[in-house]
């Protein structure tokens, strides 16, 4: 059933985005945490700007760096024979931009909330930033990483005005749920319509669900 | 001076009661626009520019200046049946149209006022522009409207298929909200080809740009473009009446005839 | 041999004030370093382990350069070989006690070294458990063995028994005096504790106004230098001896002494002590 293909890609491009931003965001956000760069107020703005950007000025402007006319494009048409719009890997791009800051924030407030003398005392054990990252503030911190992820996830389910502007709504590669039920709607076949947004809503809500329920139990505690 | 005396009754000391007031003045004053209500009209994408140059020339001969709303033919049907508050709905086609006539939303029958052609576009400079492009490798994304909100979308398969290329091209189809994201796919190179109304390629935003060809009207069914007035509750409708007597008129014909349609002889019967 | 000298301005509470001190501590000597809140003894601390950075300096430890501003020599922390024992313990919370241990060891460190250390500090039967559910004192020796695995030359520790009981703090001055001698440690030590000094300081270092003002073996304590004058905060007594708390410029200091000496001193009297550090004389103002 086509519902159940663009449900599965939905969730692929959520969980694809949500792994790639893992690896961006956390040591983005550690380096925010720690550093004293002057630079970083511009960097932390650059990060926030999805939150505030209507998604259709971030759809336009991938839109035209994605095109083959255009710098980026043509570079990446030329050596890597990629093309981005209308792809599943220029969604992924875009998602990873435009939920970016839903991570980041939680993972950086998460981890300026560890003690700084902990810092300190791994720095006199020598460790090195990555492993101080990796020991330290990752286990420290690891509520607030699940949140963010949970929270990125979620978002990127959500997204809609960034697809439509660079997604071209193919079935099994860019119509995703929400575009889907928006072409639903226009259809007038509300039953359609009323089953992708069950299905997303109830997702949803369980995936919220079931960090909420981890964060009280013990699995996260260390209290043995 | 109201805003004065209504901060003044109130007795203003703090801040909060002075945004409290603004906020009530200015939901009571936003709530009624002056004068009258204008005239709106629901326009299918592919008639964006030539709807502009059609209500300028209604404004220089009757004065009345009509707000446009854009968008695919099928959106604005859904958006009509859920009560959208247009007055004349011009679609892209007679099947949209006819729906709402008969679910008893329009005043009348809707009547052709155009018939739109379809061409294919590019951006890619240098080759001559044939459909058998479309099936090189070269050619990876073909934009067309989507097929079940758009009629020129629907168009652009019958083409696709009376030309026995449909299988060839399928798997690169892109499909555009409407024919308005088509000509932003094309012209941002996003896509290689589109398929689109030879209205917007006629339109001085756009025409120059890109190479395109007219495509063989015999192999798509006609698009028979369908204007209807929408049924209003007051029944009162003298200036939709007069928008839609306009449309008929010669002067309306000439420009659509300079964006690309062909117009029907005036008094020419509908099937 | 230790060698401190540097000058650095500090953010403090009461405004910003320099810190200039110039220190000298021997080989094998355990110095504690006093003074007044907000006078910059954690930063001398944080100095000497390369966590911050003066803006003059001049660090030699064992005729090793730490610090050199003059020259632009700055040894990261890690080539210090510095034990460091935090006021908090800092201890990983993610980690029990064992793997906190573990973690602190160098790249190339035999692993026996943690298991003497357990041994040492008697935390056989805590080893797996976790710093949430220590007790203050456990917790202080983990911190404590943790400093130590690493088999630092120079030991640093803020005010590591601040937090503890009377009773606690005498075992861990119990472990530190040990470890000390075992291991032939110089240290530095920041304390309030009279007693504490007492028990372990070989070398007293005043800071006042961010600069030393008095350096003495404790041995050569003498009467009728005052130590440090204050308001009395707190009497109790318990059997013979007296234990009073006092206020010296915002720090509070605990002595004890033989109730008899003190029995006229209420809460809210101005006093003064002086003689040596482990009988002072209490004598109110």
């Amino acid at each position: 059933m086509t519902e159940w293909n663009t449900l599965f890609l939905t969730f692929k491009l959520a969980f694809v985005t949500t792994c790639l931003l893992l690896v961006i965001a956390i040591p983005l956000a550690y380096w925010l945490t720690v550093s004293s760069l002057k630079i970083k107020p511009v960097i932390e703005a650059f990060i926030s700007m999805p939150l505030v950007l209507p998604p259709t000025v971030l759809g336009f402007y991938l839109l035209m760096l994605y095109s083959p006319s255009g710098f980026p494009g043509r570079w990446l048409h030329t050596y890597l024979g990629m093309r981005l719009a209308f792809s599943f890997e220029g969604l992924v791009l875009a998602s990873v931009i435009y939920s970016l800051p839903y991570i980041v924030q939680p993972v950086q407030a998460g981890f300026a909330a560890v003690p700084d003398n902990l810092r300190d005392a791994a720095r006199i054990m020598g460790k090195s930033g990555w492993e101080i990252l990796l020991h330290v503030y990752i286990p420290t911190g690891r509520i607030s990483i699940i949140t963010g992820s949970m929270l990125a996830f979620a978002h990127t389910i959500g997204e809609f005005g960034v697809v439509l502007m660079v997604g071209g709504s193919i079935p099994g590669k860019t119509r995703t749920a929400s575009i889907a039920v928006y072409e639903a709607v226009e259809l007038m076949d509300y039953s359609l319509a009323n089953h992708y947004a069950l299905i997303l809503t109830g997702s949803s809500f369980l995936i919220l669900m079931i960090v909420f329920l981890l964060k009280g139990t013990n699995l996260f505690r260390f209290e043995r | 001076m109201v805003l004065l005396w209504i901060m003044s009754v109130c007795g203003i000391a703090k801040i909060k009661n002075i945004l409290r007031c603004l906020v009530i003045v200015c939901v009571v004053t936003g709530c009624k626009p002056p004068g009258e209500p204008a005239l709106i009209i629901a326009t299918s994408a592919n008639m964006q520019f030539a709807m502009e140059a059609l209500s300028s020339g209604f404004y220089e001969e009757y004065g009345i200046q009509p707000q446009i709303v854009c968008g695919s033919s099928g959106k604005l049907t859904a958006q009509i049946r859920a009560g959208a508050p247009f007055d004349i709905f011009i679609s892209a086609d007679m099947v949209y149209p006819l729906a709402l006539y008969k679910d008893g939303l329009a005043e009348s029958e809707p009547l052709e006022y155009a018939r739109g052609q379809l061409v294919l576009w590019t951006m890619t400079e240098g080759s001559l522009v044939t459909l058998d492009n479309l099936c090189y490798a070269g050619t990876q994304y073909i934009a067309i409207a989507n097929p079940q909100t758009a009629p020129y979308g629907k168009a652009a398969i019958q083409i696709l298929e009376n030309y026995g290329i449909w299988d060839k091209v399928e798997s690169k189809l892109v499909y555009a909200e409407s024919i308005s994201q088509v000509s932003q796919f094309v012209l941002s190179g996003a896509a290689d080809y589109g398929f689109i109304a030879r209205s917007i390629v006629s339109s001085p935003e756009v025409a120059g740009k890109g190479c395109w060809i007219s495509l063989d009207s015999t192999m798509y069914a006609p698009i028979r473009q369908g204007a209807v007035l929408l049924k209003k509750k007051n029944g009162k409708y003298p200036d939709s009446k007069l928008f839609m007597k306009f449309l008929f008129s010669d002067h309306a014909g000439a420009i659509l005839k300079n964006y690309g349609y062909i117009v029907p002889q005036r008094g020419e019967e509908d099937e | 041999m230790i060698r401190f000298r540097a000058r650095k301005k500090l953010n403090m509470a009461s405004g910003i004030s320099e810190l200039a001190a110039e220190f000298v501590v021997e080989s094998g000597q355990l110095a504690v370093l006093y003074g007044r809140s907000g006078t910059g003894k954690t930063s001398v601390l944080k100095m000497l382990a390369g966590l911050m950075t003066p803006e003059y300096g001049h660090i030699v430890v064992h005729d090793n350069v730490w610090l050199d501003t003059d020259k632009g020599v700055n040894v990261a922390p890690a080539d210090r070989e510095i034990g460091f024992v935090f006021q908090d313990y800092a201890l990983f919370p993610t980690m029990n006690v064992r793997e906190n241990l573990v973690f602190a060891l160098g790249k190339k460190q035999d692993r026996k070294i943690v298991d003497k250390m357990i041994e040492l500090m008697e935390l056989g039967r805590l080893q797996k458990c976790y710093p949430a559910l220590l007790s203050g004192g456990q917790k202080q020796r983990v911190a404590l063995a943790r400093a130590l695995v690493r088999k630092p030359r120079l030991l640093l520790m803020d005010e590591p028994l601040s937090a503890l009981d009377q009773e606690m703090k005498h075992k861990l001055q119990y472990y530190i005096r040990e470890i000390h001698s075992l291991y032939r440690l110089t240290s530095i030590m920041v304390s309030h504790d009279l007693h504490e000094i007492a028990a372990l300081a070989d070398v007293c270092i005043e800071l006042d106004n961010g600069s030393v003002c008095r350096q003495y073996k404790s041995s050569e304590m003498s009467a009728n230098q005052v130590l440090f004058s204050g308001i009395v905060k707190s009497v109790l007594l318990s059997g013979n001896t007296a234990e009073l708390r006092i206020e010296a410029h915002k720090n509070v200091i605990t002595v004890r002494q033989s109730a008899i000496f003190v029995r006229d001193i209420v809460i809210g009297d101005q006093v003064c002590l002086s003689g040596s550090l482990h009988q002072p004389d209490i004598r109110k103002i």
